[in-house]
């Protein structure tokens, strides 16, 4: 499996996904890795009906994810990643999915989080992912669209330390 | 490469560049002309013509098809055939990001063509059962 993109964006397959980054990665499926989503019947009818044209869709569970990846079968696929959260992410990349660059698109606010910058909210949970992923040499990108210019990620992480 | 212009009743087409900015990031190179209810057609017209003027290869998006910002902007091109401008109505969210997208690659004609041709497109429906799934394994 080849791995154009890999993003986390908690609202799955939106407007900026199918609009502007799924031209960005040019792959031709995209892969859902998410163990809750994966358990989750209406959300997965909902993500899969969201496929842009031309590109399909798949909700995989972590376990599924590495099983489909280390196929032969799928050798030349070209494929997007989308997570939901960056311990998922962790969790691939330990079982040997080699993400070198991680997009952090959007993970939503909810109590308990704080957030720090327009579409990014954190604990100290996601922190320390983010720092574990920085150690797997996986890079931490992040961009809402694909024009935003890039930022030092981890500066805005450290000032919430 | 086409120069895009949305021109629309009322801050429809501000908006809607305003929107599409919250989906593909800022986008300098998307004129607007706004069309307000104190207005006249002449006014309308010369604002559309203020926009494009010193420009070539333009694809005017307007709101509806024999609305006053369609119809004004088909004088402009009826006057001005020299600049190349391509008038097309049923503006909306999924044919501007598709215009933004192309813009800098087609000309306004083949743009004018393409935006046509995938209009009927964009309306889709919730369909709850799916295809045919194409499994992993």
């Amino acid at each position: 499996m080849k791995i154009k993109l890999a993003r986390i964006d908690d609202r799955l397959i939106h407007g900026q996904v199918s609009t502007v980054w799924v031209k960005e990665a040019r792959a031709n499926r995209i892969i859902v890795i998410s163990d809750e989503v994966d358990s989750d019947e209406i959300r997965k009818t909902l993500v899969k009906q969201a496929a842009p044209p031309g590109v399909k869709v798949n909700v995989l569970c972590v376990e599924k994810a590495v099983k489909v990846f280390n196929n032969p079968k799928y050798e030349n696929e070209e494929v997007f990643y989308l997570f939901t959260n960056p311990q998922e992410v962790v969790k691939v990349i330990e079982k040997g999915i080699p993400i070198k660059k991680i997009n952090i698109g959007g993970m939503q606010y909810r109590s308990g989080k704080t957030q720090i910058t327009k579409a990014v909210s954190v604990d100290e949970n996601d922190i320390e992912s983010f720092e574990i992923l920085k150690k797997l040499n996986c890079e931490l990108d992040y961009r809402v669209v694909a024009t935003d210019p890039k930022i030092d990620f981890e500066e805005k992480l450290k000032k919430y330390k | 490469m086409a120069m895009l212009v949305l021109v629309a009743h009322g801050e429809l087409a501000k908006e809607m560049k305003n929107s599409a900015e919250m989906i593909a990031g800022e986008l300098p190179e998307v004129k607007v002309v706004n069309f307000y209810p104190s207005e006249g057609f002449d006014s309308l017209k010369s604002k559309i013509e203020q926009t494009v003027s010193n420009e070539n290869d333009i694809l005017v998006l307007a709101d509806l098809f024999g609305g006053s910002p369609f119809n004004a902007a088909c004088a402009v091109l009826l006057e001005k055939r020299e600049s190349n401008i391509e008038v097309v109505s049923g503006m909306s969210l999924p044919l501007v990001l598709e215009a933004m997208a192309q813009m800098n690659i087609l000309t306004s004609e083949k743009l004018k063509n393409y935006l046509v041709k995938m209009g009927s497109d964009t309306v889709r429906e919730f369909n709850e059962v799916l295809e045919e799934e194409d499994e992993l394994d």
